[in-house]
């Protein structure tokens, strides 16, 4: 392992912790304004933080880049965000924010470890041992969390 | 009802696989344009596409009217995730980002949990819990290490 890796796992354990912290504070914004208002509400602000940091640090420069066809699959991003919050809030009621988060992280880190075996050639046992252990880490995390209200209605 | 918890377990999975997709996405443009036109490239997609349901549904109205200026912090936190997103997957790849986030934001709403901040309730960090995070870490660690 290198010392730049390890950077980079740091940064992906920040980035998650981030992402909690701003699960908690879109849920007030949800409550008032709802799904689909809260997630425009996200977008204007992203991009209120994210032009002026464009602007400073690249300067806006487009001259230097050229677009293919093949790069338009990259631009797809932003629309799967959108759909994913959709689906997650549509799911949620219905088998519980437990099990979809669950099958949200089997789904992707199983599809993440075939990505990048595509892109790199190699199939790394590592990512999928450790993989697992994470799941089954948040589904022994979820057991507990649910054992001591066991009025659950069947 | 039987089918209809496969039907929404099913999509619970596909909405997984379309993160790794979307993560990948925008790893790929960020390698193309740079991090941060990335970055709003991004945010203006979503936008449009939140813009574009919003219509359809006929409520593009009274959008940021009344809102607190605190409330709308999370989608400036928004913005961190996606680039730390972007910066790693072009540098550890999908699996390893994912992975390791997830792990981060167990930890990090365990500790807000804890200590009752952010309009959380406050719950006492459970010992029982301690097998849990240990597996977790456990598959951080082989994930740096053998990842």
């Amino acid at each position: 392992m290198s010392g730049v890796s390890m950077f980079y796992s740091f940064l992906a354990l920040l980035s998650g912790a981030n992402i909690a912290v701003s699960i908690l504070m879109n849920a007030r914004l949800g409550a008032i304004k709802g799904l689909y208002k809260s997630a425009y509400i996200n977008y204007v602000m992203g991009l209120v933080i994210a032009v002026p940091l464009a602007i400073i640090l690249k300067g806006f420069d487009f001259s230097n880049i050229s677009l293919s066809l093949a790069d338009a699959v990259a631009f797809t991003g932003g629309a799967i965000g959108f759909m994913v919050v959709v689906l997650n809030n549509h799911l949620t009621p219905k088998i519980g924010i437990i099990y979809v988060t669950i099958l949200l992280f089997i789904g992707q880190l199983g599809i993440g470890t075939v990505i990048d075996a595509i892109r790199s050639g190699v199939f790394s046992l590592g990512k999928i041992l450790g993989g697992v252990l994470i799941i089954a880490g948040l589904v022994y995390l979820v057991k507990i969390e649910k054992a001591p209200g066991k009025s659950n209605k069947s | 009802m039987k089918e209809n918890l496969v039907k929404n377990s099913g999509m619970a999975l596909a909405s997984g696989i379309l993160v790794a997709l979307m993560v990948t996405a925008n790893g790929m443009l960020a390698a193309r344009m740079g991090n941060w036109i990335s970055l709003v490239i991004i945010h203006l997609v979503g936008l449009l596409t939140a813009s574009f349901v919003l219509i359809l549904k006929k409520s593009f109205s009274n959008i940021i009217k009344g809102v607190p200026l605190g409330f709308m912090l999370g989608g400036a936190l928004g913005v961190f995730t996606v680039l730390m997103n972007n910066v790693c997957v072009n540098n550890i790849g999908v699996a390893m980002t994912l992975g390791l986030a997830l792990v981060g934001q167990i930890i990090a709403s365990a500790v807000v949990e804890h200590m009752g901040v952010m309009g959380m309730k406050k719950s006492k960090f459970s010992p029982k819990k301690i097998p849990a995070y240990i597996l977790m870490i456990a598959g951080a660690a082989i994930m740096i290490v053998w990842g």
